[in-house]
């Protein structure tokens, strides 16, 4: 089986990263590939950049599908581009904010989303309404970290982090954490063992979920709402996107 | 692994069903360990008949879990599944919560088809519980009697099979989830006939059982030891154990 992790930025170092936390989950016989789109955004922090990661992220399922992948993880926490992607191809694609709240919501009754810079909030508070978990988060806790500042300094980083989940766990009685940003990979295994309860990374979860699906022989439904495009031509910057009709 | 089902109906047959489809969508080193629940009702219908087989789906977990790596409650309505998790420290899996997720990743809408109208407020509390309300589509349900539970995914093919294509062309579903323990193994014998993806709650529960057991799952929180010492009446030692008793 092989499984195409699509990190929605530009930045390799945290495909890397990406690559390594999948690799971590999967089974023997599995294989991870984490790639970057060839341009975009290096980093996902607000609705200009999610909403142009997409081209990028619909262009990395494309070829996937050319390459033969059974399934696709798009590894940030705002989803961003999953049902289009759905669109593009018959093989499952999921997105790391739903695999986590999903898993999360198995494995605990109220959890809590720990993430970077305060402007997202509202963008996660309207992504967990729409999957219908609001009544499960308890709280969405913002860091004054942006996302490039986890690679540039990790230790740093675990550390705001850390003291997040922590203030979670205690003042509102979360009872798993989901690490509300890919680049925290890393941190979700020293975090879960200090805080004794599950810590949850989207991409893990998610590459679980596509093992399953792909063993259950299901491919997402292309009978009405993720039925391909309408063939019709694309200009400028996206005529690569057009298909005749 | 070994992996612990409970059928919270007390048909036999229907857990041989269960077990059958389990088995077959299990990964090679998992070991399926079916139980029946020891008292309630043939087939789950109504909230009264679930809150009576949540009683049941505890003892069975009490009795059965100790050595397993994570659990499944194989009726649609997930009867004891939030008591089960607080008193277990393995996962614990629900086939409805199970069949929605899957059906949520493979589409926006989806559609429960089932065996009897009795079965609708059940269903709905159970959808609402999830967060999944705004994702149904519709529930359709076979109108009238079920002679034997266990052949109702049998018996009942042909009529099931015309409600998933009335869910898909008639009510918007991207996905048509067959809901029930009796109906375990049906959905992939009827895909090929259905427009739409058709999920199984049994099949997509081992898998996410599995895959929890596999990746995580361990540090859950789960209930703290009552204070003091309590008293249990006529329940099983083995959940009164669990649940602090002496």
């Amino acid at each position: 089986m092989k499984i195409k992790i699509i990190n929605p930025n530009t930045s390799l170092e945290m495909t890397e990263g990406i690559g390594a936390a999948g690799r971590s989950a999967a089974r023997i016989g599995t294989e991870i590939v984490a790639v970057s789109p060839g341009f975009g955004p290096a980093s996902i922090e607000s609705y200009y950049d999610e909403f142009l990661c997409a081209p990028g992220v619909i262009d990395e399922v494309r070829k996937g599908d050319e390459d033969g992948f059974d399934a696709y993880v798009i590894a940030c926490f705002g989803d961003p581009a999953l049902h289009a992607a759905r669109e593009v191809t018959r093989r499952p694609v999921i997105g790391i904010a739903e695999a986590a709240l999903y898993t999360a919501s198995i494995l605990a009754a109220r959890f809590s989303i720990v993430t970077v810079i305060p402007r997202i909030k509202s963008l996660l508070q309207d992504m967990v309404a729409h999957y219908g978990f609001a009544h499960k988060v308890v709280s969405i806790r913002t860091t004054p970290l942006y996302v490039l500042d986890i690679e540039r300094d990790p230790a740093a980083a675990l550390e705001v982090l850390r003291k997040a989940a922590r203030a979670a766990r205690d003042e509102e009685e979360a009872e798993a954490i989901l690490l509300g940003c890919a680049g925290f990979a890393e941190f979700a295994q020293e975090l879960e063992e200090e805080l004794d309860i599950p810590v949850l990374d989207g991409v893990v979860c998610a590459v679980k979920l596509a093992e399953g699906l792909v063993d259950l022989g299901k491919t997402t439904s292309k009978h009405r709402t993720y039925r391909f495009p309408e063939a019709k031509a694309f200009t400028g910057m996206l005529r690569t996107f057009g298909r005749s009709p | 692994m070994r992996l612990l089902i409970v059928n919270p109906n007390t048909s036999e047959g229907v857990t041989e069903v269960i077990a059958r489809e389990a088995q077959r969508v299990a990964s090679p080193g998992t070991e399926v360990i079916a139980a029946t629940a020891r008292f309630g009702v043939s087939y789950i219908e109504t909230q009264a008949e679930a809150v009576v087989a949540a009683h049941a789906t505890l003892e069975a977990l009490a009795e059965h879990a100790a050595g397993c790596d994570t659990a499944i409650i194989a009726a649609f309505a997930d009867p004891g599944l939030e008591a089960a998790r607080a008193m277990l420290d393995i996962p614990v899996v629900g086939i409805a919560q199970a069949a929605m997720t899957t059906a949520s990743l493979l589409g926006n809408r989806f559609s429960l088809v089932s065996i009897s109208r009795r079965m609708i407020p059940l269903f709905h509390a159970c959808v609402e519980r999830n967060g999944m309300a705004s994702r149904l589509a519709s529930m359709r349900m076979v109108e009238g009697p079920v002679r034997d539970v266990a052949a109702a995914g049998v018996e009942l093919e042909t009529p099931l099979v015309d409600l998933c294509r009335r869910a898909v062309d008639e009510d918007g579903a991207d996905v048509v989830i067959l809901a029930g323990g009796p109906l375990a193994g049906l959905a992939d014998q009827v895909a090929g006939r259905i427009a739409a993806p058709v999920v199984d709650g049994v099949a997509s529960a081992v898998r996410l059982a599995e895959g929890l057991a596999a990746g995580y799952g361990g540090r859950r929180r789960v209930l703290e030891r009552p204070h003091t010492e309590k008293t249990f009446t006529g329940i099983s030692s083995a959940l009164a154990a669990i649940l602090g008793g002496a």
